[in-house]
C-alpha cells in the first residue's frame, strides 16, 4: 500500500517538476511569472488530441510531433507580442497581464474545439505491473520523457552556447548584453523551451485529466509549489522539489481524506516559506547576496 | 489633483451616489451599484498592500470568501445578528492577515503571489468539501438582513443606502491611513525597499500592517457581500473572482482611492456593457484588461493627472517593438 | 587619556562564499570627528558601512556603539539608536515628494505610536504630523532645499537628490551618518557646496564617518582616517600622517598628496 502510494506520488512528481521547469525558465529570464502557463499546458492537450489525432486522424507520435511544431510558432509569437515588451512594465502588471493572455488562450480553445472536454480512448491506457505495485502505463511514459527532458536541458545549459548564454541572461541582462549576447533572441529560446515542456507536459496527462480547459488547473498549482520547495528558479531544485511533492501529498492520503489532498501542497508551500525560503536545493540567501557582491567586485576591479 | 479639489469631488460623487439611490427606481441599477460598493471596499483594503506597498496579493477571492462564509455560518447556524457578526469577521480579517502574511511578507514580493493563490484555491477547496459547515456546492441560502432599530435593510435600495454608508466610512478611514505616517511608509516601501530599514522603519511590520489592513477589509466586504445576496455558493470565490480584484487596481490607478472606485465601477461594469459580446464576453474582456495594461499602465486616474504618468506615443512605440527607454 | 568612542569594530571579518571582503578589520571612531574610510574600489570600504549598519551581517567579530554591542541587530533597530546612512548611488522615495522623503527619516522618532494609538487618537495624531512637519521645514532650510519641498524626488537633480538624502538622515536626530561616497557624482560647485553642508552637520554636534574617493574632500574634511586595501586595514591616523604613509601612498594615493 505504502509502496503503491510512493510509486504513483513520484510518478506524480515528474509532471509537477516538468511544470516546475517550464516555469522557472521564463522566470528566470524574463523575471516574470508565466501564470498563462496553466493555459498553454491545456493548449498542448488541445492541438494535440483535438486537431492532429481526433481531427486529422494522425498517429499518436506524429501528433504529438505535429503539436511541438504548433507550440513552437504559438510561442514565438506570444514571446514576441507578449512577454518580451512586458519585461519593462511592472511586475503585478505583467502577472495580470499574462493571466489575461491565459483567459484568450482559454476562450480561444473553447471556440476552436468546443466546450465539451475531449478524450483518447486507448492512448497510453492500461496498466503495468512491478511487483506489487500497480501503475498506470502513461506513468512510465511521463517519468521517461521527463527525464529525457531533464538531461537534455541539463546538457543544453552546459554545454551549448546558447545554453550557456541562457545562464547568463538569467544572471545579468545588461552585462550579457555587453559581452555580445542577443538577450532578446535569447529570452525567446527560452520562452519557446518553456512552451514546448509545456506542451509536452499537456499531451502526456491527456490520459490523466482528459482535455479540457480545467485539466491543469491543479497540476499548474502543484508546479508552483514544486519550484518553490525545490528552490525557486534551479532546475536541480524543481526535480527534487517536484518528486517530493507527488510523494508527501500521496503518503499524506493515508490520513487525510482525498478531497483535501491539495490543501497538503499548500501546507507544504507555507512550511518551506517559513523555514527554508530559498528551498531544499536553493542557495542561502546570504551567499546569494555574497555572489551577486563578489560579481560587482570583480566587476569594479575590472574597471580599475 | 489638489486636496481641495478631491475633497469638493468626493462630496459631488457622493451626493450623486445617494441621488441614484432615491430615485433611480430600479433594481436592476441597484444591484449593479450595491456590488460596486462592495467591490470597492474590497478595493480599497487591497490596495493597501498591493497599490501601496506593492506586494502582489492575488488571493483576495480566499480572503472575500472566508468574510462571507464567516458571517453567513454565524447569522444562520449559530443566531448571530449580523451585526454581532462583524467582528468576528473582523477577528478572522486579522488571523489570515497574520497567518498568511508572517511567512509571505518576510521574504521577496514574488512568494507572496504564489501563497495568497494557494491559499484561495485551499479556501475554495474547504469551503466546497466541508459540507456540513458550508452547504458544499449548494452554498449558504437564507442570510438573514442588516436590520437598525426594527428596520430590516430589505430591499436593494435600502440595502445600496446601507452599502454608500459602510463605503464611505471604509473611503474616510483609508484616506486617514494614507495621508499618515503609515501611508508614506507603504509608497517607501514600494519605492525603495532598502531605503526604508535605514529610517529606522521595520520593513516586515510595516508590510504586515498593509497586509492586515487588506485582509480585514477584504473580509468586511466579504461579510456585506453575503448579506446583501443573502445566498452564496464556492463558485463566486475562484481565481478569476481574485484576477478582477487586482485587475480593479490595474484599471483605476494603483495606491488612490479614486482609482479603486473607477476600477470597481469599470469591472462590475463591463460585462454589463459587453453583455452583447455573448459567448465572446471572457475574450473581449481579456483583451480590454491587457489593453490596459499596455497602453495606460497608470491606470484610470492618469487621464485626470496632470502631466506626469500619461501615455507618450514613445511608450506605445515601446511595448510593440521593444527596446528600453 | 581615552577619548569616548561612537563605534569600535573588532577583528571584523566578512565573507562571501571564498572571497574575504573584509579581512579581521579593527578599528575605532573618536568622539566629535569626523572620520574617513579611504581605500582603493573592492577594498571592502562599503561592506564595512553596511555591517555597521546591519545591512550585512558579519561573518565574525564585533562592533559597539556608544560601548553597546550592534553586531547582528537588524537594520531599522541600529538606526532608532542614532546611526544614519547615505547610501553610493543614492536610495531615496522616488514617487514621493522632498518633504515626504524627509518625514520619512523622522518617522521612527517624531511619530512612534502604534497602529492602534494611530486610530484611536486622532487629535495627537495631527499635532504629532504638524510638530514633524515643522522640524522637516527647518532642517529643509538649513539646507537650502525649502523650495523644493513639494517637488516629487524623481524630478530633481542628482546633486539635490544627494542634499535630500543627507536631509532625511538628519530627520531621525543620528549621532553618526555613514556617508557612502558624498561627493561622487557631484560638479566641483556642488561638491564644495555639499562639503559646507556636510561641516554644518558636524558642527551641529553629529559625528560622520565618510567614505571617499576625492581626497580633497577626505583631506579637508576629515580629522582622522583609516585606510583599507584588500579587505585589510594598512593604515591609520590624522590626513598628515596618511599622506606622508608610504604603504598608502603605494597602494593608493599615489605622490600627489605626499605632503
Amino acid at each position: 500500500m505504502v509502496l503503491q502510494l510512493l510509486a504513483t506520488g513520484a510518478a506524480m512528481g515528474f509532471v509537477y517538476c516538468l511544470v516546475a521547469i517550464e516555469y522557472s525558465l521564463i522566470w528566470n529570464s524574463c523575471q516574470l511569472l508565466n501564470f498563462a502557463h496553466t493555459q498553454l499546458i491545456m493548449l498542448g492537450a488541445y492541438i494535440f488530441g483535438g486537431t492532429f489525432v481526433l481531427g486529422l486522424g494522425a498517429s499518436y507520435l506524429l501528433g504529438a510531433a505535429g503539436a511541438l511544431a504548433v507550440m513552437a510558432v504559438v510561442s514565438l509569437l506570444l514571446a514576441a507580442l507578449v512577454f518580451i515588451p512586458l519585461k519593462d512594465v511592472p511586475r503585478l502588471y505583467a502577472i495580470i497581464a499574462t493571466l489575461m493572455v491565459g483567459t484568450i488562450i482559454t476562450e480561444s480553445c473553447n471556440f476552436l474545439w468546443g466546450y465539451f472536454p475531449l478524450s483518447l480512448t486507448g492512448y497510453l491506457s492500461g496498466v503495468v505491473r512491478i511487483g506489487n505495485v500497480v501503475l498506470a502505463r502513461v506513468y512510465l511514459y511521463i517519468v521517461a520523457v521527463a527525464i529525457v527532458v531533464i538531461v537534455a536541458l541539463t546538457c543544453f545549459m552546459k554545454l551549448t552556447k546558447t545554453g550557456k548564454a541562457m545562464r547568463c541572461v538569467a544572471e545579468n541582462k545588461s552585462m550579457s548584453a555587453m559581452v555580445g549576447i542577443n538577450v532578446r533572441a535569447n529570452m525567446m529560446v527560452t520562452i519557446t523551451i518553456s512552451c514546448l515542456i509545456c506542451a509536452l507536459v499537456g499531451i502526456l496527462t491527456v490520459p490523466l485529466f482528459s482535455i479540457s480547459t480545467t485539466m491543469s488547473t491543479t497540476i499548474a498549482t502543484k508546479g508552483f509549489v514544486a519550484a518553490v520547495f525545490g528552490g525557486f528558479g534551479s532546475i536541480p531544485g524543481a526535480v527534487v522539489g517536484g518528486v517530493l511533492l507527488g510523494i508527501i501529498e500521496n503518503l499524506a492520503t493515508i490520513y487525510v481524506d482525498a478531497v483535501y489532498k491539495d490543501v497538503i501542497s499548500f501546507f507544504v508551500l507555507i512550511i518551506v516559506i517559513l523555514i527554508k525560503p530559498s528551498g531544499i536545493c536553493g542557495a542561502s540567501k546570504a551567499s546569494l547576496r555574497g555572489r551577486k557582491t563578489s560579481l560587482l567586485r570583480r566587476k569594479e576591479e575590472l574597471a580599475r | 489633483m489638489s486636496k481641495k479639489a478631491s475633497r469638493i469631488l468626493s462630496v459631488v460623487v457622493v451626493a450623486a451616489m445617494v441621488a441614484v439611490a432615491l430615485i433611480a427606481n430600479s433594481n436592476y441599477l441597484y444591484n449593479v451599484f450595491c456590488q460596486i460598493a462592495c467591490y470597492f471596499i474590497l478595493c480599497v483594503g487591497l490596495n493597501f498592500i498591493t497599490g501601496l506597498t506593492g506586494q502582489p496579493m492575488m488571493g483576495m477571492a480566499g480572503v472575500f470568501a472566508l468574510g462571507s462564509y464567516t458571517s453567513a455560518i454565524l447569522t444562520t447556524k449559530l443566531d448571530f445578528s449580523p451585526w454581532g457578526a462583524i467582528p468576528a469577521v473582523l477577528l478572522v480579517g486579522l488571523l489570515i492577515g497574520l497567518l498568511l502574511g508572517y511567512p509571505s511578507l518576510r521574504i521577496e514580493g514574488v512568494y507572496l503571489s504564489l501563497t495568497t493563490i494557494a491559499f484561495s484555491e485551499i479556501v475554495r477547496i474547504l469551503i466546497t468539501n466541508a459540507t456540513d459547515l458550508t452547504g458544499g456546492g449548494t452554498g449558504i441560502k437564507d442570510i438573514p438582513n442588516y436590520s437598525l432599530f426594527g428596520y430590516e435593510f430589505a430591499s436593494s435600495q435600502s440595502k445600496l443606502l446601507l452599502l454608500l454608508v459602510f463605503a464611505v466610512l471604509v473611503a474616510l478611514l483609508a484616506v486617514r491611513i494614507i495621508h499618515s505616517r503609515w501611508g508614506r511608509s507603504f509608497i517607501a516601501i514600494r519605492d525603495n525597499i532598502e531605503a526604508v530599514p535605514s529610517c529606522g522603519i521595520n520593513v516586515t511590520s510595516i508590510k504586515l500592517i498593509a497586509f492586515i489592513l487588506a485582509t480585514m477589509i477584504g473580509c468586511l466586504a466579504g461579510a456585506l457581500y453575503a448579506h446583501l445576496f443573502n445566498y452564496i455558493n464556492p463558485a463566486t470565490y475562484n481565481q478569476t473572482l481574485s484576477v478582477n480584484f487586482v485587475s480593479m487596481l490595474v484599471i483605476g490607478g494603483m495606491g488612490s482611492i479614486w482609482g479603486c472606485l473607477l476600477g470597481s465601477a469599470v469591472v462590475v461594469y463591463l460585462p454589463e456593457i459587453l453583455r452583447f459580446t455573448g459567448n465572446y464576453y471572457d475574450f473581449t474582456y481579456a483583451f480590454i484588461v491587457l489593453a490596459f495594461i499596455v497602453l495606460m499602465p497608470g491606470g484610470l486616474v492618469s487621464i485626470f493627472r496632470k502631466g506626469k504618468s500619461k501615455l507618450k506615443a514613445g511608450d506605445v512605440a515601446r511595448i510593440f517593438v521593444g527596446g528600453k527607454k | 587619556m581615552s577619548m569616548e568612542k561612537v563605534f569600535e569594530i573588532e577583528n571584523l571579518t566578512r565573507r562571501f562564499g571564498g572571497l574575504v571582503a573584509v579581512d579581521n578589520v579593527s578599528f575605532s571612531m573618536d568622539k566629535h570627528t569626523i572620520h574617513s574610510l579611504i581605500g582603493p574600489n573592492g577594498a571592502g570600504k562599503t561592506t564595512i558601512i553596511s555591517m555597521i549598519n546591519g545591512t550585512l551581517p558579519v561573518t565574525s567579530g564585533h562592533i559597539r556603539f556608544y560601548g553597546k554591542e550592534i553586531t547582528d541587530m537588524p537594520t531599522h533597530k541600529i538606526s532608532r539608536m542614532g546611526i544614519a546612512r547615505t547610501f553610493q548611488n543614492i536610495k531615496l522615495f522616488e514617487t514621493l515628494t522632498v518633504e515626504e522623503n524627509l518625514l520619512l527619516g523622522g518617522d521612527c522618532v517624531y511619530q512612534n505610536d502604534n497602529i492602534l494609538k494611530f486610530l484611536f487618537t486622532p487629535g495627537r495624531q495631527k499635532r504629532l504630523e504638524k510638530e514633524a512637519r515643522e522640524l522637516s521645514g527647518e532642517v529643509m532650510n538649513t539646507l537650502d532645499i525649502y523650495g523644493l519641498r513639494n517637488e516629487t524626488v524623481s524630478s530633481l537633480a542628482y546633486g539635490r537628490k544627494k542634499v535630500v538624502e543627507l536631509a532625511r538622515a538628519l530627520m531621525g536626530r543620528p549621532k553618526l551618518i555613514l556617508l557612502d561616497e558624498p561627493a561622487a557624482g557631484l560638479n566641483p560647485s556642488e561638491r564644495r557646496e555639499f562639503v559646507e553642508q556636510l561641516q554644518k552637520t558636524f558642527e551641529t554636534g553629529i559625528d560622520l564617518f565618510i567614505i571617499e574617493h576625492n581626497m580633497d574632500v577626505v583631506m579637508n574634511l576629515s580629522n582622522a582616517i583609516t585606510v583599507v586595501s584588500f579587505g585589510k586595514k594598512i593604515a591609520e591616523g590624522t590626513p598628515k600622517e596618511i599622506s606622508n604613509n608610504e604603504l598608502v601612498i603605494k597602494a593608493y594615493l599615489g605622490d600627489r598628496y605626499k605632503a
